[in-house]
């Protein structure tokens, strides 16, 4: 047996469903009655039979033309002719798919569904079949990340965004860095805090320049230098970005500062990072980005400054100015999971109770119920 | 499995010198000892979709008569595997065929795996099962007892009532399909 062939029958046995009693019960009960109808119908036929050969007989002769009909057992392969319905499945709670590099799809709800159609080490396509999907891609660049939504589809590159099938169209809104929505067509950049529905309904100006522009040849680097940071950071050149805002003041604008976030968050730059985001929510707190910027902050402050109480507390905040909004359940949880780190078990089981309560199927609720102590 | 203590002893008992192994078998106790084991193949050869619990229940509807004479837990599992095989090759045929014609439309396995698959498991499986499901019902069965099911050279050959030399060729001839298709990713 061969590499893959192991792989594939581990894999096999990963995915077999198993047979418990219930099931076997279940079955078992189902093939009794098939049987019994099997020999209900046998009997029937055998008692039958002259009855209806004598009444064919008697029509042929009336008529002049064949007639009547004989019931005919069922044979080994046939199938019940009335389906005997499936017992009822407890309606789980929305399927996380997790990748071996971290990256998550999560259905937004129950009737939302996302499969993985296709994982190698090159490209990684996931296809939103109904309802919609929150997305965290981590960065790879020896890796495209496509999302096909029907007629669209989303590729990205160490993102957070959710992806909402309406009908034919489908709704993106991106939370963290940049993806590109291809249609046939047209594609778009869609940036963090955008939001838009595609294929829009007619093809704006953006879109006609981004399809007349040439491709982009690769620049040397006397050129990079020259470059605005903004363009090298809006072609996903974030160590260059990065280089070229050395030396340089990024003006109070909250698209410049979220901008400059990402560049120092993708060149491994956390510290500077948080400092653009705490700059960003100081300029316009009340900014309709300014939850994706304390969500952000929390996750730096969390995952890469090891500051958990100061992550818990921009959480917090994610939820407070925006306690229903696309974050709310996420942010919630990940607050959790800060005051789990800070060691303040009281705080972490007080906000788990309230995930429980306020997300009783949350796609977390698993670990939340953990971190804060309930289980 | 919730499987009584007299079921076990009924259907799983090795020892012939047993007097209650000698004891004719039901049809429930039967059922209830191998219908995992069964749906297991039918799993493997069969693709994961809907078909595989009636193929369960066909495989032991086909079994019942002759469940009774059959004395030891090894002769009945035997048995059964190869009435599931048989069963599997003549609905591989018929899914051939009418695929060829009729057009049935293919089964979408990324859908259907298993509900404890890692997505790259599930990709990886829905890729395979659709190239098995090109290929011959003799490669298919071949390869899937000798790879998923993970049965030895000869144990496939009896299960598919030929010869070792003919499961090998089967085995190689499905393999070089997989490797044309899946390559060295």
């Amino acid at each position: 047996m061969n590499e893959l062939e192991l792989t594939v029958r581990q894999a096999e046995e990963n995915a077999d469903p198993a047979w418990d009693g219930a099931r076997v019960e279940a079955s078992l009960a189902r093939l009794e009655r098939r049987i019994r109808r099997r020999v209900v119908i046998r009997r029937t036929a055998l008692i039958s039979a002259p009855v209806l050969v004598a009444l064919g007989v008697l029509v042929w002769t009336s008529i002049g033309g064949p007639s009547g009909a004989s019931q005919e057992a069922q044979g080994v392969e046939g199938r019940t002719a009335q389906r005997e319905t499936q017992e009822t499945r407890t309606v789980e709670s929305p399927r996380t798919l997790q990748l071996a590099d971290g990256s998550t799809a999560t259905p937004e709800d129950e009737e939302s569904e996302v499969v993985a159609a296709r994982v190698t080490d090159r490209d990684v396509t996931v296809r939103l079949t109904r309802g919609g999907a929150r997305f965290e891609v981590q960065r790879n660049h020896d890796r495209s990340f496509r999302v096909d939504a029907g007629l669209v589809s989303v590729v990205v590159m160490g993102t957070s965004f959710s992806v909402r099938r309406i009908g034919p169209a489908v709704e993106v809104q991106v939370f963290e860095g940049q993806v590109r929505v291809e249609w046939e067509g047209g594609s778009q950049t869609l940036w963090a805090g955008g939001r838009n529905v595609y294929p829009p309904p007619a093809l704006t100006e953006a879109t006609e320049e981004l399809e007349a522009a040439p491709e982009q040849q690769p620049t040397s680097a006397s050129t990079r230098r020259n470059l605005d940071w903004r363009t090298l950071a809006e072609r996903g050149d974030y160590d260059d970005a990065r280089d070229a805002l050395e030396g340089q003041t990024v003006r109070d604008d909250m698209d410049d500062l979220l901008l400059a976030a990402d560049v120092m968050r993708y060149s491994r730059q956390p510290g500077r990072a948080a400092e653009y985001l705490e700059r960003a929510i100081d300029v316009d707190p009340s900014d309709r980005r300014a939850p994706l910027a304390h969500f952000t902050l929390g996750r730096i402050f969390l995952h890469q400054l090891n500051r958990p109480r100061d992550a818990a507390r921009a959480f917090a905040r994610c939820q407070a100015l925006a306690p229903s909004g696309s974050l709310a359940e996420d942010a919630l949880a990940r607050e959790v999971e800060a005051w789990h780190r800070a060691g303040e078990r009281r705080l972490a089981r007080e906000r788990a109770i309230r995930y429980e309560q306020n997300y009783p199927n949350g796609p977390r609720l698993p670990h939340v119920r953990r971190l804060g102590g309930l289980d | 499995m919730t499987t009584s203590a007299t079921t076990l002893r009924l259907v799983e008992g090795e020892s012939s010198t047993d007097p209650e192994d000698a004891a004719p078998l039901s049809l429930a106790a039967a059922f209830r000892a191998y219908s995992p084991y069964v749906a297991q193949i039918g799993r493997r050869l069969l693709g994961p979709s809907d078909e595989v619990e009636d193929f369960v229940q066909d495989v032991f509807i086909q079994a019942r008569r002759g469940i009774s004479g059959v004395r030891t837990a090894g002769a009945l599992k035997g048995w059964l595997s190869t009435i599931a095989v048989r069963l599997a090759r003549r609905k591989l045929r018929r899914r051939r065929f009418r695929q060829m014609f009729w057009f049935e439309r293919e089964v979408d396995y990324a859908e259907v795996a298993g509900s404890t698959s890692s997505p790259e498991d599930a990709a990886l499986l829905a890729r395979i099962y659709r190239i098995l499901d090109g290929l011959p019902p003799d490669q298919r069965i071949a390869w899937s007892l000798r790879v998923l099911h993970g049965e030895r050279i000869d144990d496939v050959a009896e299960l598919c009532e030929c010869s070792p030399t003919t499961v090998k060729r089967r085995v190689a001839a499905a393999q070089a399909a997989i490797r044309e298709v899946v390559g060295d990713e």
